[in-house]
């Protein structure tokens, strides 16, 4: 016999398969925007403005090698930058992030009252799956 | 003494024709459990309930996380 001691939790952190009342349910995941712009700590946002100057975004993942979040950036941290400013000195650390099993229309109604535009989604141990953007805004 | 899986140990052995026991209660079981998994709550896991397991197969157990 066999003990898989993370359980379940784990489990529905990845994102894998499931049954039951959950899977008919639309949860983050699944609902995440998978091509969110990333860039690394030492990228610098005088060449960010130029890559996502036409992307539609404005949202940017600051994230290390192996895909793990470190901060997030926005439109106007980036926008008008002629400096050497690089995207660790400009993010905003640590931000809130979300599980993907999580139910969409309970994390929406948080966003609604916190007033949040879009959070993160990510795996437990915080690599990016995508970017959720609370319903109404563009 | 079971021995630890990890997940992707977990995906692999399944892949392989594991079989998978949800230890929690019905209702937590309802709401959501591993593709596949049977539902036999840690109260009533005894020779009667896993009689119908094939001995032949692994089993893993597992409940919601660490516990």
């Amino acid at each position: 016999m066999c003990d898989y001691v993370a359980g379940k939790q784990d489990w529905l952190a990845y994102g894998l398969p499931i049954e039951g009342e959950l899977a008919e349910a639309v949860t983050v995941g699944q609902s995440a925007l998978r091509d969110v712009p990333v860039c690394g700590l030492e990228d610098k946002l005088s060449e960010l403005a130029q890559r996502l100057r036409f992307s539609g975004w404005s949202e940017c993942v600051v994230a290390n090698d192996a895909g793990i979040v470190l901060g997030l950036l926005r439109e106007w941290m980036w926008q008008g930058v002629t400096n050497e400013l690089t995207a660790e000195q400009a993010m905003e650390p640590a931000p809130i992030t979300f599980r993907p099993h999580v139910r969409r229309d309970e994390i929406m109604a948080y966003m609604e009252k916190k007033k949040l535009d879009s959070a993160l989604v990510t795996t437990a141990d915080g690599k990016l799956l995508g970017l959720l953007r609370r319903e109404g805004t563009v | 003494m079971p021995e630890s899986v990890t997940r992707e140990e977990v995906q692999t052995l399944v892949h392989n024709g594991a079989q998978l026991i949800e230890v929690l209660g019905p209702r937590q079981y309802a709401e959501a459990h591993l593709a596949g998994a049977l539902n036999i709550p840690l109260a009533h896991l005894d020779h009667k309930t896993t009689a119908e397991l094939t001995h032949e197969r692994p089993v893993i157990v597992y409940c919601h996380d660490f516990q």
